[in-house]
């Protein structure tokens, strides 16, 4: 199981998704901005990502752009969460350097199987 | 003493009474114009913050239920073309095109017009996003006065950025070239140095999508970023200025392009988009023919020309001002550049009145003629002026015995008083409706700014204003004030202020 | 009462004004800051339980979140209830049958329409907005009636609401709502959107409005809804719309269905007596459609006076692939010197740079 790290500013979404993930054993560190998320990904050193993408202040863009600059952290797996199926929003994500994304609105259940699934990917 | 001399004497003596009383009637009587002018000017700042307020309300009741996403995932939001004008910023323009482009939209492009930049501008670019040379046919739905030298996108043919380099020929200019190449149905004009929230553009598109038969430009809210915490080109922390000559502008960006801008777009009266945040109907904008290169106002001379134009084709139109989006610009620091800009604004307005004056109390141009043009020129245009001539009058008035000290008291009761009540008025709006300064702290300065701002602050401004509008008399030659700035960005660190 | 006794009396009203001002600002301040955290207090217990709702599997699993939510006492759910709400839209699958399950049980559905006829806009608005979030067909006809509400917010939620529940008949009481622009084109359209091609009757009766409005949304919508059997009544809008607006998205939605019928009425708009918008359009579109059929006419259009038309026609030609490269190639060859010689050139180029051909710039000499 790993540490997972979450940016999301919708306090309702956030505490979703922590419960969520610990319930599938995970430890959570949640955050409600951008800024700060980048910031414990560098001192915490997480084991992924998972970013809003509609943040104030920087976006979830935004920081995936900035993790994948820092070589620090470039190797980070990052999922996105975004709103509907909008294609530019995943074609964004994915040039920002993101390894996946999940629309919203989602179900609790496939966002543990997705951080599931991108963590094996990415451990293999 | 002959008789003669003697009735010459009392008639000289008369004579000198007669003068005496003219004149402390001339002077009693201006000081009463003074007066009401001073209330005058306050309510219609108080009136406007009031029309600003209800529709803050609406606004706010809005966003409960319809949220960014609605506009996001909507099919039919138009698509942007960003143009962003350069001219030797290779100290912020990596920064600033990366931001944009990281920007929340479905589709938008972004132009970089590089108007004969003499730095690194261009090179900055041409790293960042591996710029290839891709030949254009130069459009020319505007005329323009510089000629397109090259124009180039990236290698990967899939970051929606245009790059443009052409020979030196102004903001402007600059702006018309980048509408010239604009593909998408709406431009959005920003400034190389202001900085915008991620979801700006959206907001500011919004009345778009929601009458986009009608609407034909709209604006979004300017604030000053000074001292505020800016990582990777956004905003992330909103902190008051360190310096008061930059706290008193925050207070008066509020009061004057927030407040004020919103109250004139409730009315349907709106005069000013800012050039660093304005969104227009790419359309609309060619035929009337671009922005005026030889305009010192060019923002505000654009929009009033849509007036005119719009109206005179008797169509139907709107001009909107939304109150959230904001993007984020360097306030002068220095009084020295403070001076120049505010010259320069106070000349621009003096021109754009001059240029229009056939509008002016116009009943053919609706609110705007009847309303905002008479407004601007009583009470935006000539306000140094009379600020200015009541604090010379009163002590001579005084002297004069023309009005007594109460009356002295009165005058500045109700123009320095009741502008610290406005200022009040303000920062309780801004702190119902928007909230953007958390702590108690800034709290703190910004109520002591709205105060501060009336002893030096508004005089210097007063003064610069009357150079601007006497530079507008002799039409010199235009001089841009010249900022030089630093970069933003660097992690951790706020911005540091301008070295005008 | 003399001058200074009104000086002094209006020095005394502007201080009290300042200072009251103040004192609004800073309670407000307070008060605002009490109220939440009073709040987050209030929900702290039940949030971690209405979270185990959303985020169990469905099954047994949920009964007993479910049991105990169900029986919260008023004042309590009360802190949880627009949590509750705004969750709603914001997951689906499992978790959002549960939410429902919960929202009915506390009897939501019930209020929401009770509140309909409330006297308070914002209630109203709140009721539309639940009873569309919630989707219930029986909410359709309520809600219909409410796009004639005097507040715009109500009416806004009305529309998103009707779109959500996905009534068929509602389509034609969406359009006429929008009335004098009495409800955002925006918001008419993503409902109609929704209601998918059940709203496509009261679409096509639509083109032949007066409004230039109700045409447009109807026109973009059918285009994005993909109404293929329908492709000829829009070709129709095309040739003979009043608003060139209106013929602009036709041309548009006819790019986007892409049937051989679309091809060509875009062809034909292209040509010199259309508005100048409808040729930019339809130049533009035939590039979305994608059949090489339309080469030969676009590559006419590289030598078209108007830049805009020309450069669609160069952009469209670059998205349409070999047939396209000879007739660009063609064109360079045989106009050189001429301005549909670059545009065509252009359009190779972009073609190159898509195939990642496109030269780096020479480095710059050293400064």
């Amino acid at each position: 199981m790993a540490t997972v790290l979450v940016a999301e500013d919708d306090a309702d979404i956030r505490d979703l998704i922590i419960f969520k993930l610990e319930q599938t054993g995970h430890a959570v560190i949640a955050v409600g901005d951008g800024l700060s998320a980048l910031k414990l990904a560098h001192e915490q050193s997480p084991e992924i990502v998972l970013l809003d993408v509609m943040m104030p202040g920087m976006s979830g863009i935004d920081v995936c752009r900035a993790l994948r600059q820092d070589p620090e952290t470039a190797g980070l797996p990052i999922i996105l969460l975004t709103a509907r199926a909008q294609e530019s929003d995943v074609e964004t994500g994915l040039t920002a350097g993101a390894d996946d994304y999940i629309v919203k609105p989602f179900s609790p259940r496939v966002l543990a199987d997705r951080v599931h699934s991108v963590l094996a990917r990415t451990r293999a | 003493m002959s008789a003669a001399a003697a009735v010459a004497d009392l008639l000289a003596g008369e004579i000198l009474d007669a003068v005496r009383t003219g004149a402390q009637w001339t002077l009693a009587m201006i000081s009463a114009i003074l007066l009401v002018y001073s209330v005058a000017i306050n309510t219609s700042y108080l009136m406007l913050i009031f029309l600003a307020t209800w529709d803050a309300v609406d606004s706010h009741r809005k966003s409960r239920f319809f949220s960014q996403e609605d506009i996001y995932a909507n099919p039919l939001t138009p698509p942007v073309s960003v143009i962003m004008p350069a001219y030797n910023e290779e100290a912020g323009i990596a920064e600033a095109v990366r931001s944009m482009l990281s920007m929340r939209y479905p589709t938008f492009e972004v132009i970089v017009v590089d108007d004969g930049s003499k730095d690194g501008t261009f090179e900055r670019l041409r790293e960042e996003h591996d710029l290839v040379e891709l030949p254009r046919v130069v459009p020319d739905d505007i005329p323009i006065r510089g000629t397109v030298v090259s124009t180039h996108v990236p290698a990967n043919g899939s970051t929606p950025l245009l790059v443009i380099r052409k020979t030196n020929s102004g903001r402007a200019d600059a702006l018309n070239v980048g509408i010239n190449f604009a593909r998408h149905p709406l431009v959005c004009m920003v400034d190389a140095d202001s900085l915008l929230d991620p979801s700006a553009l959206l907001l500011v598109a919004r009345p778009f999508a929601d009458d986009p038969l009608n609407v034909v430009a709209t604006g979004g809210v300017v604030r000053i970023v000074n001292d505020c915490d800016v990582v990777g080109g956004r905003v992330t922390r909103v902190r008051m200025p360190r310096r008061w000559l930059v706290r008193i502008q925050v207070l008066e960006y509020l009061r004057a392009f927030l407040l004020g801008r919103t109250g004139w777009s409730r009315i349907g009266g709106l005069l000013i988009i800012s050039g660093a945040f304005g969104l227009f109907r790419r359309d609309v904008l060619a035929e009337v023919g671009g922005l005026d290169p030889d305009s010192i106002g060019e923002d505000a001379e654009l929009v009033t020309r849509l007036h005119r134009y719009l109206r005179d084709a008797k169509r139907d139109y709107r001009i909107v001002f939304v109150s959230e989006p904001v993007s984020w610009t360097e306030a002068p620091s220095s009084r020295a550049v403070l001076a120049r800009q505010r010259r320069r604004w106070s000349r621009g307005l003096a021109e754009l009145l001059w240029k229009h004056r056939g509008m002016i109390a116009n009943p053919r141009y609706g609110r705007v003629g009847l309303l905002t043009l008479p407004y601007f020129v009583l009470f935006e245009l000539l306000a140094p002026v009379v600020n200015l001539g009541g604090l010379a009058l009163v002590p001579i008035a005084l002297w004069a015995d023309a009005i007594n000290v109460p009356f002295a008291l009165a005058l500045l009761l109700a123009s320095y008083g009741y502008a610290v009540l406005v200022g009040f008025v303000a920062l309780a709006v801004e702190e119902y409706a928007f909230r953007r300064y958390n702590s108690w702290r800034d709290l703190g300065v910004a109520a002591v700014a709205s105060v501060a701002e009336n002893f030096g602050y508004r005089q210097f401004n007063a003064w610069w204003g009357l150079q601007g509008i006497f530079a507008a008399l002799r039409r010199t030659k235009q001089v841009w004030g010249v900022m030089t700035r630093e970069g933003f960005s660097t992690p951790g660190r706020s911005t540091g202020g301008n070295r005008g | 009462m003399n001058t200074a006794q009104l000086v002094s009396l209006s020095i005394a009203v502007l201080a009290v004004a300042v200072v009251l001002l103040g004192l609004v600002i800073v309670t407000g301040r307070a008060l605002n800051r009490q109220r939440e955290r009073r709040d987050a207090r209030l929900s702290a217990d039940v949030r971690p339980l209405l979270m185990e709702l959303i985020g169990g599997d469905g099954g047994d699993e949920i009964s007993e979140p479910l049991l105990l939510l169900a029986a919260l006492d008023e004042r309590v759910w009360r802190a949880v209830e627009p949590s509750a709400i705004s969750m709603l839209g914001k997951v689906s699958g499992n978790a959002r049958v549960a939410l429902v399950r919960l929202l009915e049980q506390r009897g939501l559905a019930r209020t929401a329409s009770r509140d309909l006829s409330g006297l308070s806009a914002v209630r109203r608005a709140v009721a539309a907005h639940v009873l569309g979030l919630l989707g219930h067909a029986e909410a359709a006809f309520p809600l219909v009636r409410m796009l004639s509400d005097r507040n715009p917010e109500v009416r806004a939620a009305a529309v998103r609401g009707l779109g959500q529940v996905g009534a068929a008949g509602a389509a034609g009481p969406i359009i006429s709502s929008m009335t004098g622009g009495r409800v955002p084109f925006q918001l008419v359209a993503q409902a109609l959107i929704r209601l998918g091609p059940k709203a496509r009757p009261a679409l096509v009766e639509t083109l032949s409005d007066g409004d230039p409005a109700k045409r447009a949304v109807a026109v973009e919508v059918l285009g994005l809804t993909g109404a293929v059997e329908n492709a000829r009544a829009l070709v129709d809008v095309l040739a003979g719309d009043s608003s060139a607006d209106v013929r602009v998205r036709a041309a548009r939605a006819l790019g986007r269905l892409g049937t051989p019928v679309c091809l060509d009425a875009l062809i034909h708009a292209t040509g010199p007596d259309h508005p100048h918008a409808v040729r930019v359009e339809a130049a533009s579109a035939l590039g979305d459609l994608g059949s090489p059929r339309a080469v030969p006419t676009l590559q006419q259009l590289l030598a078209d006076s108007h830049y805009h038309v020309a450069h669609n026609a160069a952009r469209s030609l670059a998205r349409l692939g070999k047939p396209a490269t000879a007739a660009l190639t063609e064109t360079v060859a045989e106009r050189a010197g001429t301005p549909a010689a670059s545009h065509a050139w252009e359009a190779l180029a972009i073609q190159d740079l898509q195939a990642g051909r496109l030269p780096r710039l020479p480095a710059p000499a050293a400064r």
